[in-house]
């Protein structure tokens, strides 16, 4: 078996050919892996919320670690890097940019939902 | 070569083997945890989620899965402490346990591997990468099954090999209390060897030795000089003989690079005079029963064993001893034995202990010595230490004792009363003769040979031991007496034993001509028998007819003498100048 060419543009909000490319084209799973994604990815926001509020830097941390996880899986690539700057912004410690972050988490989320429903399932 | 998989494939729901065998995946976020367990189904595995730690150590424990894939940042318990926990449940079976990592989190690899884990995925997970990480997870746990699998062979075969080597090498020792000893070995086998025997005249003999390195590879040596040892040794051969006989076969059979070093004790069977050996081995100790002082030491004298293809003139070391003095033999792991801090034992220590006095025995002394200085040090080589008390032995060779054997011998006599026959004119069962010119009596001491082919011919081996004193008597009277004309009054005085065998020593090597004649006869009568044994020297003789054999003929230094003989045989005449000695064993 020869190396698929890894899709990695960092520029591409929801990149499907990457992600059905590493399902080995297995469309089912394609959709129930996207279904999954946007069932499970707003309780992770939610708790992402509330730990910011609640000034738990550390469970803030966790939370957006496992959305950059889920992203980088699904191929949602702006929101990984979202998710990364959220991190360097925790460990930063600065209140405002963790805020500008989540900001820009929320709306990468929002453009990905959208891109990810119009593929219709 | 065939896809090794795992050992441990459950059953699909279908009833077939699946492929692979369990995966655990253990990921606290539905995505990855979809994503990888659904691509592990896809490569023939039986996939287990888990979404933390804890319920993922439940899981290993309830269903034994042969891989595991866990995400390092979770509630609760960490990846990193979820493989400590599953590696520590694994024990001795290998469980792969593969970390998911982002991409930007290489850096903590290092905690990865320090916590068990085997390998990492990153995520996104890559299927290409995904088959490539199992294959080598495959591959490492099929080498390991291998391993396990040689390693209780080898175990196996180890614990054969120890019931052989216990079979031959300690189930040849002496009577216990007849040395003390104390052996440790740094591994399952001992490289050091102690082997002791008693020769059919009674002599103590003792082999105390040290092959280079140690555990099995060292202790194979042993097996075939334990044989060489115990054969010779019960068939009367003596030190030097049997000696030449081991360094041959280790030469023939050891590796270069491979070899013995070893101290020979043969103790006298009146324990009054020592003959040691010493190639390679530290200092051999004969104590002092009275001072408690080491009065003699004997350092290495020739190179060890199975190294030169002849190892010389084998002039053994003959020391004059007393009842109660102590020979002590050590191998070099008690010189060389570390404490804690790394310092030697050493010789000085040896010696200390030795000569210290008190109550407690010298074996006890040196022991006790070695144990305080080694506490809490490992032991980094095979150790042995014998202690050898001068004594007389076997009791039914002594000259007291053999009252009793004439008077049973003298019972029978008295029946059958009949004149001695001519070995020419009776009709025999065999007869055998054999002429021992000076050239072979220069180098082999024939007895032992003698006496092998006669109890092999008559089938005499309860008798052995007293064919061998009454062949080594006649045959050793007509060589000294007869060829070497030595004065057997040399060796009553103490000094003059030691005296006596260097003067034995030094005609033997000079004669040049003159010849034994040994001859053998049987005749035998339902469940007896009679051995005809005639000795013939080529010597002047001796007035035999004004000379009467006692049984205590004076100062034990001249031996049992031919009272002995007397004694085990049921007759025992000399003719012509008295240069012809003929005796007849009953059985």
């Amino acid at each position: 078996m020869t190396a698929s060419p890894q899709h990695d543009n960092t520029n591409e909000i929801f990149d499907r050919e990457g992600l059905s490319e590493r399902l080995v084209n297995d469309g089912d799973l394609v959709a129930e892996v996207i279904e999954t994604f946007l069932r499970d990815i707003p309780h992770c926001f939610a708790q992402l919320e509330e730990a910011i509020a609640g000034g738990d830097w550390a469970e803030a941390l966790r939370e957006s670690h496992s959305i950059k996880g889920a992203a980088a899986n699904v191929g949602a690539n702006l929101l990984r890097h979202a998710a990364l700057s959220m991190e360097r912004a925790l460990r930063g410690g600065d209140r405002l940019e963790v805020t500008a972050a989540l900001e820009g988490m929320k709306q990468r989320f929002h453009e990905l939902r959208r891109q990810m429903e119009k593929g219709g399932f | 070569m065939e896809n090794p998989g795992f050992l441990n494939s459950p059953l699909d729901l279908a009833g077939n083997r699946t492929a692979r065998g369990k995966a655990l995946v253990v990921d606290d976020e539905s995505t990855s945890l979809l994503v990888l367990k659904s691509l592990l189904e896809k490569q023939g595995f039986f996939a287990i989620p888990a979404r933390n730690g804890e319920e993922a150590v439940a899981v290993f424990e309830r269903e034994a899965p042969d891989i595991v894939f866990v995400d390092i940042v979770m509630p609760g318990i960490s990846g990193y402490e979820t493989v400590r926990r599953i590696k520590t449940l694994a024990g001795d079976r290998f469980v792969p346990a593969i970390f998911l990592t982002g991409l930007t989190e290489e850096h903590s690899l290092a905690k990865c591997i320090e916590a068990g884990g085997d390998d990492f995925l990153t995520k996104p997970v890559s299927v290409v990468l995904l088959q490539a990480k199992i294959a080598a997870a495959e591959r490492i746990a099929h080498l390991y099954r291998t391993v396990q699998r040689q390693h209780h062979q080898l175990l196996f075969e180890q614990e054969l090999a120890k019931q052989v080597y216990a079979k031959t090498v300690q189930a040849n020792r002496a009577d216990p209390g007849e040395i003390y000893s104390l052996q440790r070995s740094a591994s399952v086998f001992s490289g050091d060897l102690l082997l002791a025997g008693r020769s059919p005249s009674g002599a103590l003999h003792v082999l105390i030795g040290d092959f280079t390195g140690h555990g099995l590879a060292a202790a194979i040596g042993a097996l075939p000089a334990a044989e060489v040892f115990r054969g010779m040794t019960g068939k009367g051969f003596t030190a030097a003989e049997i000696l030449t006989e081991i360094n041959r076969k280790l030469r023939a059979l050891l590796p270069t690079g491979m070899f013995l070093a070893a101290v020979f004790v043969s103790l006298s069977q009146d324990g009054r005079s020592v003959r040691i050996w010493n190639s390679g081995l530290p200092d051999v100790f004969i104590l002092d029963r009275d001072t408690g002082r080491v009065k003699n030491r004997l350092s290495s004298c020739s190179v060890p064993l199975g190294i030169l293809p002849s190892l010389g003139p084998m002039d053994l070391s003959l020391f004059e001893v007393n009842s109660g003095d102590q020979v002590v033999v050590i191998t070099d792991g008690i010189v060389e034995a570390l404490d804690s801090k790394g310092e030697l034992f050493g010789e000085g220590r040896v010696m200390a202990c030795l000569e210290s006095g008190g109550s407690e025995t010298v074996f006890s002394r040196l022991v006790a010595g070695l144990e305080e200085f080694t506490a809490g040090a490992s032991q980094e080589d095979d150790i042995t230490l014998a202690v050898i008390p001068c004594r007389a032995e076997r009791p039914w060779l002594l000259p007291v004792d053999s009252f009793s054997l004439v008077e049973s011998h003298e019972a029978v006599a008295e029946e059958e009363v009949q004149a001695v026959p001519d070995l020419d004119s009776e009709k025999f069962d065999w007869q055998w003769e054999v002429e021992l010119g000076f050239a072979v009596l220069r180098r082999i001491d024939a007895v032992p040979l003698l006496v092998d082919t006669v109890v092999d011919l008559q089938d005499l081996q309860e008798h052995r031991q007293f064919l061998f004193t009454i062949l080594s008597e006649l045959l050793n009277n007509a060589l000294d007496h007869g060829l070497l004309d030595l004065d057997s009054r040399i060796k009553d005085s103490p000094e003059g034993f030691v005296r006596y065998f260097q003067e034995r020593q030094e005609r033997l090597a000079r004669l040049r001509e003159g010849y034994i004649l040994v001859g053998f006869a049987v005749k035998t009568e339902d469940d007896h028998g009679r051995l005809h044994i005639r000795v013939e020297d080529s010597g002047p003789g001796f007035d035999f007819e004004n000379w009467t054999p006692a049984f205590n003929d004076g100062p034990v230094y001249s031996g049992r003498g031919i009272g002995l003989v007397q004694g085990l045989c049921e007759s025992l005449h000399y003719e012509g100048m008295g240069n012809i000695a003929r005796a007849v064993y009953l059985w």
